[in-house]
Order: C-alpha cells, then sequence, then structure tokens
C-alpha cells in the first residue's frame, strides 16, 4: 500500500488502508492479545458531510479481517459489538491529531474521546458486547493511530 | 522444638521398598498397572475418554475452540474426583467435598473465553509501560496521583486476599473457572505492583490510608436478615454470589470506571498507558462477575433462584446506600484527589468537581445497565442518587 497517496475520509478506502496497516504487522498486534469484535464506526453528517456514513470493521485474533461501507439501511442488521460515532468534525479532529502526534495524543485517546459519551459515543446493543471495546482497547487504539502514516484528506 | 522420631532413613528405604509396586519393579517386572489396559468410561473401563484430537486454530490451542468441539458438555455437577472432568477414576479414588460443585454456582457464558483473552493481554509492569515517558508534574497534581494511586494500590488487595479461598472450594469439574480467577489474581497482583512503583516513580510518594477496604466492610452476618442469613452462610454457592456482586460487578465495576477516568485524566504518556492496560483487564473480571451472576439467576433451580434474588436485591441496596463499596464514592481522600487531577490545579478546582459529578452520572448508568444484564434489574429500585449530591 502507498501511503503517500492521499486517502479521503470517510471513505472504505480510508478504512482499508488501516486494515492493511494492520494486517501488516501482526507480530505488534499479537503482542496487545486477541481482538474480536465486530466493529462500527459511525460518522455524523456535518461540516460538508452531506449524510451520515457507517463503516464496519471485523477485528479477528490479530487481525482485521473485513471492512464494508455500510448503507443507511445496514447498520443495524450488521449486528456489530459496539459503535463508535462522532460528529464528522470530531473525526477530523482525532485523525489529524494523530497525523500531527504519530499518534493520538492525552486529548484524544479513544477513551479519553468517549468516556463521557461526548465528543464520541461508545454504545450497543448489549454492554457485555460493548465491554469487548474496553477489554481489548489497546488494539483498537492501535488500529486508530495507524492513520498516522496516511495522508488523510477530506 | 519437637524431635524427628518418626523413623530412620534406613527404615524409611526399607517401608518404601517393601511396597508392592516397587516389590515389582525390584524385580524386574515393568508390566504396566490398569490405566495401560483399562478401557474408557464409557465401556466400563477406568480411563476417562480416548480418541482426541485437536490441531491449534490461528489462535493456537484455545479452550473455546476445544470444548467446541469436545462432544461431551461441561457437566451440570463435579464428582469431586481430582482428575479432568473427562477423566476415570479407580472405585477406590478419593472423592472430595468441594462445596462449589454445581455448574451453575460457578459457571458463566464466557468465563472460557475470558481467560483465553486474560492469557493472551497479559503484560510485565516492569517492561511493558514507557516508564521513561513519566514526565514531571507540578507538586499538587504529583500528589493527587499519588494519593489516588495510593488507594487503587489498596484496592488491589481485596481480590488477591479473597479469590483465592473461593478457588480452592470449586470442583476440579470446572477448571477454566479456577484457571480465570488465578488470571485474575495475576492481574491483580501486577496492578498492586504497579501502583506501587509508580508512587515511587516521579518524584512523590506513598500518601494516606484511604480506606478502599470499605468495600469488604460489608458482612453478610450483620447487614443480611436473619431468615437470609442462614441460607447464605449454610450455602456457600449463595455466598459466592454474594462476592461476585460486591467484588467483581460492583467494587470492580468502580474501580473500572476509575481506571477509565485515571486514563480520561492522564497527563503524560506513562500514566495514560498505565490505566489503559489495567482497564482491560478489570474490564474481563467485571464481565466475569456480571456473566456469573447472570449464569446463577437463570439456573439455579427455582427455590434457590428466588432466595438469590432476594439476597442480591437486599445487599444492593446496603450497597447503593452507602454502607460498602460504593461509599467509595464520597471518601474525600480519593473522590478529592480526582477532582484535582480533573481540575488540573487547584486554580480550576471547579471544574473538576464538574468533571466528578459526570462522573457519577456515568457511573450509576453503567451500574444500572450491568445489575439488568445479570437479572436483577434496579431501574425503579436503585438507592444511589442518579446525580451527584453535591
Amino acid at each position: 500500500m502507498n501511503v503517500n497517496v492521499p486517502t479521503k475520509f470517510p471513505s472504505v478506502e480510508w478504512f482499508q488502508a488501516l486494515q492493511e496497516l494492520v494486517n501488516s504487522q501482526e507480530e505488534k498486534y499479537r503482542r496487545l492479545g486477541y481482538a474480536d469484535s465486530r466493529a462500527l464506526f459511525r460518522i455524523k453528517a456535518g461540516d460538508g458531510l452531506k449524510t451520515d456514513r457507517a463503516f464496519g470493521v471485523i477485528f479477528d485474533v490479530y487481525s482485521c479481517t473485513e471492512v464494508r461501507d455500510l448503507g443507511p439501511d445496514e447498520a443495524d442488521a450488521w449486528d456489530p459489538d459496539w459503535v463508535l460515532e462522532a460528529s464528522f468534525t470530531d473525526w477530523k479532529e482525532m485523525i489529524e491529531n494523530v497525523r500531527a502526534h504519530g499518534r493520538a495524543d492525552s486529548d484524544h485517546t479513544l477513551n479519553r474521546l468517549s468516556l463521557l459519551q461526548h465528543p464520541f459515543r461508545i454504545y450497543g446493543a448489549d454492554q457485555m458486547r460493548v465491554d469487548q471495546f474496553y477489554r481489548q482497547q489497546f488494539s483498537y487504539q492501535e488500529f486508530i493511530d495507524e492513520a498516522a502514516a496516511l495522508d488523510t484528506v477530506y | 522444638m519437637m524431635a524427628h522420631t518418626l523413623m530412620t532413613a534406613k527404615e524409611s528405604a526399607e517401608r518404601i521398598a517393601k511396597l508392592p509396586q516397587v516389590k515389582r519393579w525390584r524385580e524386574k517386572n515393568y508390566e504396566p498397572g490398569s490405566w495401560f489396559t483399562s478401557k474408557p468410561a464409557e465401556e466400563g473401563g477406568t480411563w476417562g475418554s480416548w480418541g482426541h484430537r485437536f490441531a491449534p486454530t490461528k489462535r493456537g490451542m484455545s479452550f473455546v475452540e476445544m470444548n467446541r468441539a469436545d462432544p461431551h458438555p461441561v457437566p451440570e455437577e463435579g464428582t469431586g474426583l481430582t482428575v479432568d472432568r473427562e477423566g476415570g477414576a479407580e472405585p477406590s479414588a478419593a472423592r472430595y467435598d468441594y462445596p462449589l460443585n454445581k455448574k451453575y454456582q460457578v459457571w458463566s457464558s464466557n468465563v472460557v473465553g475470558l481467560y483465553e483473552e486474560a492469557v493472551s493481554r497479559q503484560w510485565s509492569a516492569t517492561s511493558d509501560l514507557p516508564w521513561d515517558q513519566l514526565e514531571p508534574m507540578p507538586e499538587e497534581l504529583e500528589r493527587a496521583v499519588c494519593q489516588f494511586v495510593c488507594f487503587l494500590h489498596a484496592v488491589e488487595f481485596i481480590p488477591t486476599d479473597t479469590l483465592p479461598y473461593y478457588m480452592t472450594r470449586i470442583d476440579p469439574a470446572f477448571p477454566e473457572v479456577r484457571l480465570f480467577l488465578s488470571s485474575q489474581c495475576a492481574d491483580e497482583a501486577r496492578h498492586m505492583e504497579v501502583f506501587n512503583k509508580r508512587m515511587f516513580a516521579n518524584g512523590g510518594g506513598p500518601g494516606v490510608e484511604p480506606m478502599a477496604a470499605a468495600i469488604l466492610e460489608f458482612t453478610q452476618e450483620s447487614s443480611l436478615p436473619r431468615e437470609l442469613q442462614i441460607n447464605v452462610t449454610s450455602d456457600i454457592g449463595l455466598e459466592f454470589l454474594a462476592y461476585c456482586y460486591q467484588v467483581q460487578m460492583m467494587g470492580e465495576a468502580l474501580v473500572l470506571d476509575f481506571f477509565r477516568f485515571g486514563e480520561f485524566l492522564g497527563r503524560n504518556p506513562f500514566d495514560k498507558e498505565m490505566f489503559r492496560r489495567i482497564m482491560q483487564d478489570e474490564a474481563r473480571h467485571v464481565s466475569f462477575g456480571t456473566m456469573h451472576m447472570k449464569y446463577h439467576l437463570e439456573n439455579a433451580p427455582k427455590d434457590e433462584r428466588e432466595r438469590a434474588l432476594e439476597m442480591v436485591h437486599f445487599i444492593a441496596s446496603i450497597s447503593e446506600a452507602g454502607g460498602s463499596g460504593f461509599s467509595l464514592l464520597i471518601n474525600p481522600s480519593i473522590i478529592e484527589p480526582f477532582a484535582l487531577l480533573a481540575a488540573g490545579s487547584m486554580g480550576n478546582i471547579e471544574r473538576g468537581w464538574d468533571k466528578v459529578r459526570e462522573f457519577w452520572a456515568h457511573t450509576v448508568q453503567a451500574y444500572l445497565n450491568r445489575c439488568e444484564l445479570a437479572g436483577f434489574p434496579r431501574w425503579d429500585k436503585c438507592l444511589l442518587p442518579r446525580e451527584a449530591p453535591f
């Protein structure tokens, strides 16, 4: 993958780029431990983004096995373990922060952004499935931190 | 000092030499014993079961997939034998009276996966954290971190002091539960270690005794109505259920929220990463406790289920009323440093207390979600104020 090619966010290509980076570093993710989730990343419309977007990502053991662009009617049927949701503006701020610092700084970690349910929101139909987000957070933080290597455009 | 007069070394050697199997081996009779020829139990023999074969998956040799592939289900009751649950035994084999010998008393639907996850996510307090990225902090903040961590250090003693009591009482037919609880003890020991090291690493030091043992101040004998005292104290299954509520589902969930806020408030890469690591571990413990309660309440015999439900609601009320675990939320030596960390400085302390108020509401909501999931909804029963009373 050529990480110097500008990659648009939000897009399935952007999440696939993260997927490729994860899958090319199995040893790093093996050290972090199992990560098993059906994750849904939701970007709310606004700030130039015309409609809500949702992307399903499957994490399986040490790799990321699937990325899908989910249409408005597909997100619920995707049956996610957890949903990470924020406005386009807040996603942009997080991604730009990761890019600027090489990884999320103290104010932009997933836990920091979602703990009070704003600006990010973490939720799901089953609290125990949502807890996977907390139990395996190192892996999901690393997944997002891979965006440091991307030339993200909006 | 007592003299050792049991026997001499010579007498001991003579006694061993007279044992039937030793005599046989001395006579060069190496014919194996019954273990070598016995048939599997299902054919009337004393061997356990035979013919198992399992290739590693991408996880390795995981109990989750091995159990799934095994045609023999996890039994509803243990036999008291110190052998694998599919093992065999001679009729003369000793059977032990493990009081937690029913599946519903110990099991949770996710215990097998949680154990494997725990093993795969172990880490070292000594070498896996970026200790070199600890940054000097203003003295008032370092003092707040040290006091907060001093509390967390103390709170880790609770499960390590108490879990082994229950582990040793669980029938060997349920090794997954024993293994998971062992992994929890390892986790708690590591947390104790990392908090201990953190207190001494950045210019501060251990603070004031934080009364963390409040979680254990609850005692069934003193707190339960008389009719429930009899049921609980004579039934270790109910006692373990009460323990899972008190320590794993309520106490550790509260501490998990402290960890999450610790990560939230961390002002340097080290503190952030320390809390993120710990948070992962603690979430497994809460998950086990919650799902064990659900399993017990769904699978216990009907009359026990009713007693269990009554007991759980009662101890929840005590706890929510500030009689035990939730008293941590109003403990000044915990909450005040927490507020200062949230504020960033005493000059901004009001802002810190606003965060504490958000923390309170978040914690109560998460607790109520878990109660519902565990099978004893408390939406209309909860005695904790939904909003911080300050």
